[in-house]
């Protein structure tokens, strides 16, 4: 079977998701093409990488490269052309708009698949037709920014995607409740399959655990610095940890658009000594970092699901989660952790002051609790499987 | 007196504007404006404009200009600030950029270049060499934020304060803030902001909030994290939970991916409106149609919105962040919340419509507070005051 992925930018060596997917496929004997916008050309984990022709800066030189790419499809695969063509103005938009679509997926149409599969539901824009010219079925991943985020400033913008694609695939229950609140159609196929993670890689055994005495309670964020990320409450909430007299340092491994705001957030608060923001860490560094840890904190406000946070578990860290989106499926709460409502400073300012006071006993038997339903539920092969079943039936 | 209103751009942000207007109606001094023209403008006569340089292109031309006309008036500062460009600019097309913008001003040399933006200070310090004297504003964000995150720009405050004749603040807070940099010594002038006596409503109506009424509350301002609507828009939250009925106006943005998943994700999108960017002269509309004012800022030097909402006769409710206690009183003359508390938001909100708070009282007083500290035509007279204290060399 073939499959070619439709991605923004081939994936980097960190994002494991994309990487272990490709990987699992092709050992199960699939053939996989990855279809990007940007990023390096060479082959990985043996899929072949296409490109997409690129958007100019120049209008004229873009203009005669539009002419000669399309020239070039209209004599190696005519049909296809002429029926995404006719797709396109079926769609409505003028004959122009066609002729730019034609060039933006001029580099997946040479090519036969038994399926399409666009890596983010807004990958599918501009692209909705582009499986029927090709004969093959379309499958769409939805991550939460695609159904939380990007229709609020773009009503409608998966109407057409909604309407053409096969099978549906997201990391969380929550996520297809909320699409099914959208236009979905009610009949069409939505699976379920949650991120993995290379468990042995994180995991550590935890014996002795912190007991609020000898030492600071190491807390733990990982993931860039966005407003969704929700840093700023829990900086608000280590305040009234401070104010506890608990003594505790809390650290953010990651970087990003937001750090003067957090920066300021920390400096204003008074946290300055109990803060560190550890800039971007590699994949070893975040793993020390967890091992390390006794509390993992995400007190995101929108999360599909956070692998971070699947990572943070196998390590033996002690999870507390807000219930943005799929967290409160990532983390049960009483049971592999703790969850609490996203934006409720002092929720999440109690449930730590909790989990700080909890027996060592009561902490070790979540924690074992997370590893446990990690290492079992959400394993690369368990995903690999669910992905095979989602291509073949 | 030559005076130099320096803030980059032409027109400029509206209380620069004000300023500008308000100093060329007194007729003692000359003003001149250099930056990049950014739109039309229409002043009195002594106030001229010098443009700098919008592309590369005009960049050279005016580097030969000007770089004559220099040439003839002074070839020693000619060939100072040549060598001391030159010296300090490594990137070309910077260099020429540079330059150009230092001749225009030399060829025009002002005696006080006032700098809006302390920033960009350090870079027009050079005209100290020339006889000039160079003053700096503290204005907000680049005091409060900007050198907490970035370690360089302290660093750079730290050396370049000592070298300034005079700064100007609009708050105390701003002061004492600023003061972390270097000694300020006697060479701070605390002006605050200030508005128009025109705009002073005089036939203000009684009013009362009632519970059965929808409660109209405005904010005004860019959608930038340190106006705190985050906190806002939590506090809406509280507000619809507690059953009390409400629309929030924010006027100045259309709500970025940020404010528009809050609201929607809090459920309170039939109570707030994006209201966009909304041109100067229309917002009193907004104030004349309101019944509470609100500035959840994280920090403000002085907010002028607020100035102007108090002289509209608009209840205010702000945060005590920044310079904003030394304008509200709370209780006397609008309220006061502490900063990131959505909760002490939503409380006094709730107080003003549950209690029926007598808030005649509190815009009187909000008016007099204007009339008295807050006048832009003192302001420019104190202004005035700054610039032949520092012009002779008298001390603050």
């Amino acid at each position: 079977m073939i499959v070619g992925l439709v991605l923004s930018k081939v994936p980097g060596y960190s994002e494991t998701f994309f990487r272990s997917k490709i990987r699992g496929l092709t050992a199960k004997g699939y053939k996989v093409l990855v279809f990007a916008g940007s990023g390096e050309r060479r082959a990985f984990e043996r899929a072949k990488v296409v490109k997409a022709f690129p958007v100019l800066s120049n209008p004229f030189l873009q203009i005669l490269l539009v002419f000669v790419i399309l020239g070039w499809l209209l004599l190696s695969c005519p049909r296809r052309f002429v029926s995404l063509f006719i797709f396109q103005k079926r769609s409505g938009g003028s004959t122009w708009d066609a002729l730019k679509t034609i060039y933006i997926n001029g580099h997946i149409l040479p090519f036969d698949l038994d399926w399409i599969h666009f890596g983010f539901a807004t990958m599918g824009i501009g692209r909705e037709n582009v499986a029927k010219a090709l004969n093959a079925k379309m499958a769409v991943s939805i991550r939460g920014f695609d159904i939380s985020i990007y229709p609020l400033k773009h009503p409608g913008c998966f109407n057409l995607l909604w309407e053409n694609v096969d099978k549906v695939h997201v990391i969380s229950d929550d996520l297809e409740r909320k699409l099914r609140e959208t236009r979905f159609p009610d009949w069409k196929m939505i699976q379920k399959i949650t991120p993995a993670i290379a468990f042995e890689n994180f995991f550590q055994k935890r014996e002795c655990f912190h007991n609020g005495e000898e030492r600071k309670v190491r807390i733990l964020s990982v993931g860039r610095l966005h407003w969704k990320k929700g840093y700023e409450y829990a900086l608000q909430a280590m305040c009234q940890l401070k104010a506890s007299n608990i003594p505790f340092v809390f650290s953010i491994a990651g970087t990003g658009s937001e750090l003067e705001r957090l920066k300021f957030a920390v400096y204003q608060l008074g946290l300055e000594e109990e803060v560190i923001f550890k800039g971007k860490l590699n994949h070893e560094e975040v793993a020390k970092e967890m091992r390390e840890a006794d509390i993992y904190l995400q007190p995101s406000i929108q999360e599909g699901f956070c692998n971070a946070v699947l990572e943070a578990q196998a390590a033996g860290c002690f999870c507390i989660v807000s219930d943005a989106e799929g967290l409160s499926e990532n983390v049960l709460d009483g049971v592999t952790g703790r969850v609490f409502e996203r934006r409720d400073v002092n929720a999440m300012a109690e449930v730590i002051l909790d989990v700080i006071r909890l027996s060592s006993e009561s902490r070790a038997k979540m924690v074992l609790a997370a590893q446990k339903r990690v290492q079992n539920n959400f394993s690369i092969d368990e995903q690999i499987r669910k992905f095979e079943h989602f291509y073949e039936k | 007196m030559k005076v130099a209103i320096f803030s980059g751009e032409i027109p400029s942000s509206a209380f620069i504007e004000n300023l500008i207007t308000g100093l060329s109606e007194k007729t003692d001094s000359d003003i001149i404006l250099f930056g990049k023209k950014r739109g039309s403008v229409n002043y009195k006569d002594n106030v001229k404009i010098r443009y700098f340089p919008g592309s590369l292109f005009e960049a050279c031309l005016f580097l030969l200009v000007y770089g004559l006309i220099l040439v003839f008036q002074s070839p020693s500062a000619f060939f100072t600030v040549a060598k001391l460009t030159l010296e300090s600019e490594k990137h070309f097309r910077k260099t020429i950029e540079t330059l150009a913008k230092r001749f225009i001003v030399l060829s025009n040399r002002p005696d006080i270049f006032h700098v809006q933006w302390i920033k960009e200070g350090h870079e027009w310090l050079f005209l100290k060499k020339f006889g000039v004297k160079v003053i700096g504003s503290f204005r907000g964000a680049h005091i409060h934020y900007s050198p907490v995150a970035n370690q360089s720009l302290a660093k750079r405050y730290r050396q370049t304060f000592p070298y300034y004749d005079a700064f100007h603040s609009v708050s105390t807070h701003l002061v004492r803030e600023a003061a972390k940099y270097g000694d300020l010594g006697d060479k701070i002038y605390r002006i605050p902001g200030a508005v128009p006596s025109k705009m002073i409503k005089t036939d203000i109506e009684p009013r009362s909030l009632k519970p059965e009424k929808i409660l109209k509350i405005l904010s005004v301002g860019r959608a930038h994290w340190i106006k705190g609507y985050h906190f806002a828009l939590d506090a809406c939250a509280v507000l619809k939970q507690r059953g009390i009925k409400f629309k929030y106006t924010i006027v100045g943005t259309n709500g970025n991916e940020e404010h528009l998943f809050q609201v929607h994700d809090l459920g309170i999108a039939e109570e707030v409106v994006f209201a966009g960017e909304v041109s100067y002269q229309n917002i009193p509309e907004y104030f004349d149609t309101t019944d509470v004012f609100l500035l959840p800022s994280l920090n403000e030097g002085i907010a002028n919105v607020v100035l102007e909402a108090m002289a509209r006769g608009v209840p205010v409710v702000s945060t005590a962040c920044g310079g904003m206690p030394e304008v509200i009183k709370s209780r006397e003359n609008g309220f006061l919340v502490p900063v990131r508390d959505s909760l002490a938001i939503a409380n006094v909100l709730t107080m003003l419509v549950r209690e029926d708070f007598n808030l005649n009282l509190i815009v009187e007083a909000a008016k007099k507070t204007i009339l008295e500290n807050h006048l832009l035509e003192d302001q420019i007279e104190a202004y005035r005051q700054m610039y032949f204290d520092v012009f002779s060399g008298k001390k603050n």
